[in-house]
Order: structure tokens, then C-alpha cells, then sequence
């Protein structure tokens, strides 16, 4: 062996057997990662195993998270105590229709702000993106008295036909964010080809747009699936609630006097939370990619 | 850049599209709902708005039909509402002229006097002297309850005699070789037990002894052991200084620290205010008190441990304390079926109603005749709870009816004691006092 290569091994064997400095980062990264994830995780894994136990189980000391004898029936029981399948209906089709209406209506106002120019167009975003400042608590009392006015309390109206005109400022805004980074070229190859403004939102933008329409859609489901102010202020019906106003059916408390059934609840705010999830688990491809896309071109 | 210009097809394609909406918008607006009561069929429909809840919704569901059948010209539709936002969605339908024809009120958290200030509920009595309605059938504590300003705002629906009972695991007195409490208990008997049923193991409690309310109600008990009123007679003074409010809150604080038998705050491990509840239903509690209605423990339990109720150990005075507590129907100030309103308020609170939410579980009707019904009598519990209820003391509420803001004031300043942040000084408790007597001093709410 020549001293180069004699050299050259005994080098290679040195660094080798000292550990790389990015590797204990590197470690160190996915070990906090990992604890940040129980953590975050833990609460989620408690709900999991309370939905399992007996109700004289759940406030032991020390708390367990395994059950000693899983109770499975405290599912059939979130549909024998409260008539929660109509409540998942109800919920289904209120969501079902706002996500349609959010991200049709959401689409059409970003695309009129991302590539029409008119007289006053920033100031007018400007006042779009402003009302995501007012909490809800402005305007929940002249949004009743409107619905009170068209007489649609006491029905899914209220809950559904605001989505179709423009309710979400953080959708137009995404959307729009989305839309600009579209190049025009392709609006204008449209136009020389005799498509007119609404052929090239149609058949253009939106094609190109799966990814931002899909996170919009996310996130109107999210937002949907979960309100609860809503239902409770303009529904009156045991029949036309939703699953948020049906899981108070499991909160007792001393005032009503009730069995507990903490236990139940935890199994009714499984079921609630699972639509979500399986969403999330299913979309995150899309998710991620939406919020990365449209936070790149301002 | 994108240039929209405006052709005569674009145009009249604009105006179609706007006419097609304004259609639309007025299509939805005849879909909605008109709201408010009405009649449908030839039949009046009386809406009635109650609390969400396992009990009571199975009573409803229960008696509904059968009332329906007995009045055929009446059409009951229930409205039921999460028993937290309750008060928040009579608002909001009051508001939105949107109220039905009966209403749920009570007692707590002096909520009939705001539905009567707010002029939500309107006076019963023109139809209760037009119909000749014998009132002695309820207890005259509980139509004291919802009498505000001489006038009957409701008929009693449940009533119990507020914190005056005391819950007790019975399997744990027998392990420990005690004999149980009796209704001639005293204090001192109660603080002996419960030394006797605190088990630790190292530094951890393993089980308490007792598990005192330290709330409003549980004040106004405890204070009348002690031979005292936490209001005074007239309901504008708050009482703490006094003797007996002296003697309660050192009671109380002794419970916690010097004899260790009750605990801390950081030693709860239920939630909220069913913390007690919680805690004694999983084992880690050996006596606690509460009211009638935790009796829905009973298949909560099982055969987990044996357990009975006895009433609050007897003070100085000579009496444990209690202190009616009552809720009701009401008749909404808007209603349009007065008649047919009261008619369904009278069947809610009638005998068969009030025995019925008893054979479900939980606090019965108002009435004497409910609470003295054999067949509930055959559960030992209910024994207890008929013999408090004919002796139980009456309620006060505020004067300026804020009774839920004086509440909440007194939970959190005595947070301190219970934590063991404060001592129960003569500073302190007078300070409390102030604080209190301020929101007494409010104007009417």
C-alpha cells in the first residue's frame, strides 16, 4: 500500500469514528418532535381511553389511560340517549352545502379581485380582509334580525346561504393569493381563443386551482362542521340540530341533574371529531400544499 | 391585463343573471319559517321551551303524547335547549319575538325574577282563582320560590331542600368498622367519621372523608347549623361577620387544613362544579354533600359500593340547614293559547308528572304527595329525602335579585381559603363581606 492510500484510510477510519455534529442535531430534532407529538397527541389518546370506561373509573387516582374493561356500548349509547344520527344528517347537509357555496362564491370574488382592475379595487380588499377583524359578537345580533326579518329562523338558511356570498374573508384572500401566481399568459391565450372572463374562470383558473380550492373546502369544513353559535342562536327544533348542539345532550351537570356520562361524551366528541380527521388524513397533501402555494407570490 | 368590455349580450346575460337572483332571493325568503306559535290542522300548538336533559326529556317525550290525547285540540311542540346557554336563548328569542307559548324558569341563579324583570313570563294567578287551582298540593316553600313581587310566576315543576343532604359509601364505613350516621348526627359525629374514613398512603390521599359544598347554597346550610342567615331578613345585607359566618368559614377551613378530611382544591380531580359527584361515584370520597338530584347515581354505581344518604350533621343550632330550591313553567308574556298554555303547565306539574321523574331518576315534583308516594318511597333514599323536604327551610334570594353575580363573587373570593393562600382572619373575612355587600348594594338587575 502506498502512504497516499495509507493515509487516506486512516483519515476516512478517524472521521468515521468520531459521531457528525449534524447527526446529534439531527437526533436532537426528531427527539423533540417526538415529545412535542405525545404531548400534543396525549389529550387526544385520554379521549380515546375515557370513551372506553365506566363512569366510576373515569376520576380515580392515579388516573389510567387503558381502561381495566372496555366499554364499548358507550357508542350505541350516543344514539340510544340522543337522537344523534339525525344530528350527524343535519350536520352533513348544512356542511355539505356552505363548503359548495364558501368555495364556489370564495373563487368568484378572488378571481374578480386577482385579475380584474376597476376603480377602488384595493380599497375594497382592503375592506374585505377588514372584516376578518370584527369578532363575531358585532354581528351576530343584525345577522339575527335579518334572519328573523326573512323569516328563516328555525331553519338551515341561516346556516347555509350566507356561505354562498362571500363569507369568508380568509378563503378570497387564499384564493386570490392563489390566482396571482397563475401566469396571464394563459388568460390570454383563452381570450385569443374567444373564451370570455367567466369561460376563463371556469375553464382555466379554477382547473389550475385544485390545490387552493381544496384547502379552501378544508378549511369551510372545519369551520362548519364545528359551529356551534349558529345552530344554537337560529335553530329552535330538537329535529334540526346539529352534532355541536346535540353533544350538550351528554353534559350533565348539577343543575339538570343528570347521570354523569363523561364517558359518553368522550365517545359522542369521538364520533364528531372523526369526519375531521379522516378528512385531514386524507387531504393533508392537498393542506400543506395550499398553504405552502399561496404564501409564495404576494 | 384582463379588459371586461361590455357587450350587448354581456349585458342582457348580467340582467338575466341578476333577475334569476333576486327570484331566487325571494323564493328563499318564502321558504322560511314564520316562526312563533300558530295553529295547524284546526289545532292550537302550544310551543314549550325546556332544558336539555336525560330526565326531564324523558318525561316530556312521555307525557306528551299522553296529554295530546287527552286534549286533542292542543298540538304540543317541544323546543328543547343545552341547559348552559338556556338563559341565552330565551334572550335571544325573546328578542327576536320568537318566544313560545310555555317556558322552563327557576329559583337558581335567581333566573325567574330576570324572566319577570324582562318581562318574558307574566303572573299566573287570574288563571289559576279562574280555574279554582288548589295550591296547597305543592309545597308552600317551593310556590314561595317562584312568587316574586305577590305574584305567581309559575307552578312548581321539580323541587328538592337545596344542599341539605349528605352522600355516604356505606362499604367504606363497614371496612372501617363505623357505624353510619343517623339523622340526629351532630358535627362533631361528622368530623369524628370523617378522621376516621381519611386514608393516605405515603403523602397521597387515598380516600377523603368529606367533601363539604362550598358554594352559595352550601353557605346558606351551613350558616343555619350555625344558627344563622347568610341574607338578612330583608335580603339586602350579606352576613358573613356574623357569628355564624365566622363559625361556617373556620368549619369550612378547618375541614381542609388543621383536620386534613377534605380536599384542596389541587387535590380535586373531577371537573367543575360535579367535582364532588365525580369524585365520590369513582371511591375517592367517603361522604360528600349535595342535592336530591345526584340520586341518578344509582345505576352510575352499581354494585361498585353500597351507599345511602343521610341529612346534614345537626349545629349548634340544632338543625342541619337547608334551603328550598325550586324550578318551574311558565307562562310567556307573548303567548297567544294562554289557556292551552296553562293546561300543558298544569299537566307538567301535576302528581303523575312529578311521580314519573322520579321512577326515571333524579329530583321529583315539588309536592308533597309526589314526595310521599309509596312506590318512590321503597328506594331508602327517598325516605331521607321526604323527611328534609317537609322540614326545609325557606330561600332568599337578593333583594336585587343578583343572585348569580353574588355567587360567583363568593366562590372566587373564598377560592383563597379553600387553597390555603388565606387564612379565615377577621381582615379577611370582613373584606369579603365588603365585596359582597357591594353587589348587594347594586341597583335592581
Amino acid at each position: 500500500m502506498t502512504t497516499n492510500a495509507a493515509q487516506k484510510t486512516a483519515s476516512r477510519q478517524v472521521s468515521q469514528s468520531i459521531v457528525r455534529p449534524d447527526l446529534i442535531w439531527k437526533l436532537l430534532a426528531y427527539l423533540i418532535a417526538i415529545i412535542a407529538a405525545i404531548f400534543f397527541a396525549l389529550p387526544f389518546f385520554w379521549t380515546i381511553g375515557t370513551s372506553l370506561k365506566q363512569q366510576t373509573e373515569l376520576y380515580t387516582f392515579p388516573p389510567t389511560f387503558i381502561p381495566s374493561s372496555p366499554r364499548w356500548t358507550n357508542y350505541s349509547e350516543v344514539f340510544r340517549l340522543a337522537p344523534f344520527g339525525t344530528f350527524l344528517l343535519n350536520t352533513a347537509i348544512v356542511t355539505a352545502a356552505a363548503v359548495f357555496g364558501q368555495v364556489l362564491s370564495s373563487a368568484v370574488v378572488a378571481f374578480g379581485f386577482a385579475r380584474f382592475r376597476f376603480p377602488g379595487r384595493n380599497a375594497l380588499f382592503v375592506v374585505v380582509l377588514a372584516t376578518m377583524m370584527l369578532p363575531w359578537h358585532v354581528t351576530i345580533v343584525p345577522s339575527f334580525l335579518l334572519f328573523r326579518s326573512l323569516g328563516w329562523l328555525n331553519t338551515f338558511l341561516p346556516l347555509i346561504v350566507p356561505s354562498f356570498f362571500g363569507a369568508s374573508a380568509f378563503s378570497i384572500f387564499l384564493l386570490r393569493q392563489f390566482f396571482l401566481s397563475i401566469p396571464r399568459d394563459l388568460d390570454e391565450a383563452a381570450k385569443i381563443d374567444g373564451a370570455n372572463s367567466f369561460q376563463v374562470f371556469w375553464q382555466v383558473i379554477l382547473p389550475l386551482s385544485k390545490v387552493a380550492l381544496a384547502t379552501v373546502a378544508i378549511f369551510a369544513f372545519i369551520e362548519h362542521w364545528n359551529e356551534f353559535i349558529g345552530p344554537l342562536i337560529y335553530l329552535n327544533s330538537t329535529e334540526k340540530f346539529t352534532v355541536s348542539i346535540g353533544l350538550r345532550y351528554f353534559l350533565a351537570t348539577p343543575i339538570t341533574g343528570d347521570e354523569p356520562r363523561d364517558a359518553i361524551l368522550m365517545a359522542a366528541s369521538l364520533i364528531v371529531a372523526l369526519p375531521p380527521l379522516l378528512l385531514f388524513f386524507f387531504a393533508q397533501k392537498y393542506f400543506v400544499q395550499g398553504i405552502v402555494t399561496t404564501g409564495m407570490k404576494g | 391585463m384582463a379588459n371586461y368590455k361590455l357587450s350587448r349580450r354581456g349585458f342582457l346575460r348580467s340582467a338575466a343573471l341578476a333577475s334569476a337572483s333576486i327570484a331566487g332571493g325571494a323564493w328563499l325568503a318564502a321558504c322560511g319559517n314564520s316562526g312563533g306559535g300558530g295553529s295547524s290542522g284546526g289545532k292550537v300548538d302550544v310551543r314549550f321551551h325546556a332544558r336539555i336533559g336525560a330526565q326531564e326529556d324523558a318525561l316530556y317525550d312521555m307525557m306528551m303524547p299522553k296529554f295530546m290525547e287527552a286534549n286533542p285540540n292542543i298540538n304540543l311542540i317541544k323546543e328543547s335547549f343545552p341547559g348552559g346557554e338556556y338563559p341565552a336563548k330565551i334572550s335571544t328569542l325573546h328578542a327576536g319575538g320568537q318566544l313560545g307559548d310555555v317556558m322552563w324558569s327557576a329559583l337558581g341563579g335567581a333566573l325567574i325574577q330576570y324572566h319577570y324583570g324582562q318581562n318574558i313570563i307574566q303572573p299566573l294567578d287570574d288563571l289559576v282563582k279562574g280555574q279554582n287551582i288548589d295550591l296547597s298540593q305543592w309545597y308552600k316553600g317551593c310556590l314561595d320560590a317562584v312568587t316574586v313581587d305577590g305574584k305567581l310566576l309559575g307552578l312548581p315543576f321539580k323541587a328538592h331542600p337545596g344542599m341539605a343532604v349528605v352522600y355516604y359509601n356505606q362499604t367504606a364505613f363497614e371496612e372501617a368498622g363505623l357505624p353510619v350516621p343517623t339523622s340526629d348526627w351532630t358535627m362533631d359525629d361528622q368530623l369524628r367519621l370523617a378522621k376516621e374514613l381519611t386514608r393516605t398512603e405515603g403523602d397521597r390521599v387515598t380516600q377523603f372523608g368529606y367533601f363539604p359544598n362550598t358554594s352559595w347554597k352550601g353557605f346558606v346550610t351551613l350558616m343555619r347549623a350555625f344558627g344563622g342567615e347568610l341574607l338578612s331578613d330583608d335580603r339586602t345585607k350579606i352576613q358573613l361577620t356574623s357569628d355564624a359566618g365566622r363559625q361556617a368559614i373556620e368549619w369550612l377551613y378547618d375541614m381542609f387544613h388543621t383536620h386534613k378530611v377534605a380536599p384542596r382544591p389541587d387535590q380535586i380531580t373531577g371537573t367543575g362544579s360535579d367535582a364532588a359527584n365525580q369524585m365520590w361515584a369513582s371511591g375517592v370520597i367517603a361522604m360528600y354533600q349535595g342535592g336530591t338530584s345526584v340520586a341518578n347515581l344509582e345505576s352510575t354505581i352499581g354494585d361498585k359500593f353500597k351507599w345511602m344518604v343521610v341529612g346534614n350533621a345537626k349545629g349548634p343550632s340544632g338543625v342541619g340547614g337547608s334551603d328550598f330550591e325550586a324550578d318551574c313553567f311558565a307562562l310567556t308574556a307573548n303567548t297567544k293559547n294562554p289557556e292551552q298554555a296553562f293546561e300543558w303547565i298544569k299537566y307538567l306539574c301535576n302528581y303523575e308528572s312529578g311521580k314519573q321523574l322520579g321512577i326515571i331518576g333524579g329530583t321529583i315534583g315539588g309536592r308533597p304527595d309526589v314526595y310521599g308516594d309509596a312506590e318512590l318511597l321503597q328506594k331508602p333514599y327517598r325516605v331521607v329525602f321526604k323527611e328534609l323536604m317537609d322540614n326545609a327551610q325557606p330561600s332568599r334570594i337578593p333583594a336585587n335579585w343578583r343572585q348569580t353575580e353574588a355567587e360567583s363573587a363568593l366562590t372566587q373570593l373564598t377560592q383563597p381559603l379553600w387553597s390555603g393562600e388565606a387564612k379565615p382572619d377577621k381582615a379577611f373575612i370582613e373584606d369579603i363581606n365588603s365585596q359582597l355587600q357591594a353587589i348587594l348594594d347594586k341597583p335592581k338587575a
